[in-house]
């Protein structure tokens, strides 16, 4: 082989390099896209959420202003509802309750970006009184590292 | 070094980074076709979801032979890593990998006692079941 020819052929090498890495990296993202799918859970839990506050609310006569009342009769957690999820309670169309990240507006946003709450809204009568309740959930699982509790929060 | 050991040489340099770049891919296929993470999510979520559905009193018992088929694969040392509960956080994880787990919130005030895997004897039909019992919140005492 004489020397240009040589030449040629040694400069192919990192193109080869280049190649391989091109494919790897392909067959990488192509894999986690059809494997990696995501399983949207949130707008179960809001809908699990609205029902248990919904089916409370009607039985037992609550200060819809007060979340610790709330967390007490109707067994819910209230400090996870606040970190994970959304919950808004008006009363003739009037604030009375809200914890949790978001609005009405975010819940509306929520097909559009996974981090906004995906809401289920319910409608209730109390003492004469219309009241509306709004949930939502923004979780997603979270991954951890094995046998320690450091929450490392996936981007999904 | 003759120009035909030179040009050989080079060949199976060639040869070898391919069947390298090769067994890498396949490697990451192989793991990531049985879906550990996928399945470590839905199992997650849909154990939370029981969780927020269930009363004091309650005993649950799951289905969970798909996910002890995938801890097996990926070398998990026992089935009983698999799943866990942590009452004080409201929170239930499952590990179908080694490393890491995927863990999940419920907002229902209750505690999660006694899970247990009840392994299938052998016979035709049976499969493993995840139990655990649903109690009041105990987290006090």
């Amino acid at each position: 082989m004489n020397k240009k020819a040589q030449l040629g052929d040694h400069t192919m090498f990192p193109m080869f390099l280049i190649f391989i890495i091109i494919i790897a990296v392909g067959i990488a993202i192509g894999i986690n896209s059809f494997f990696g799918a995501k399983y949207d859970f949130r707008h179960i839990d809001s809908e699990i959420l609205n029902n248990i506050l919904k089916e409370c609310l009607l039985n037992n006569n609550l200060n819809l202003s007060d979340a610790k009342e709330i967390q007490e009769t109707c067994k819910v957690n209230i400090q996870i509802i606040q970190d994970e999820m959304l919950l808004i309670i008006k009363q003739e169309e009037k604030q009375v309750l809200k914890l949790g990240r978001g609005d009405e507006t975010s819940c509306e946003l929520a097909e559009k970006n996974e981090n906004f709450p995906k809401c289920t809204i319910s409608e209730i009568t109390l003492s004469n009184k219309k009241a509306k309740i709004i949930t939502g959930s923004s979780q997603w699982s979270k991954q951890k590292l094995a046998g320690t509790n450091t929450a490392e929060e996936a981007a999904r | 070094m003759k120009k035909g050991e030179q040009i050989l040489a080079e060949n199976v340099i060639y040869v070898i980074i391919l069947v390298l770049a090769l067994l890498i891919m396949f490697l990451h296929i192989k793991q990531q076709s049985n879906g550990a993470a996928l399945w470590e999510d839905y199992y997650t979520k849909e154990i939370s979801r029981i969780i927020n559905l269930a009363s004091p009193g309650e005993e649950i018992a799951l289905d969970v032979h798909k996910a002890t088929e995938i801890a097996q694969k990926n070398n998990i040392p026992s089935f009983s890593e698999i799943f866990s509960f942590d009452n004080k956080e409201n929170e239930v994880c499952v590990k179908l990998s080694t490393g890491k787990k995927t863990c999940y919130k419920y907002f229902n005030e209750i505690d999660v006692i006694e899970p247990g895997l009840q392994l299938a004897s052998g016979s035709e039909g049976e499969t493993n079941i995840l139990t655990f019992k649903i109690t009041e919140v105990q987290k006090d005492e």
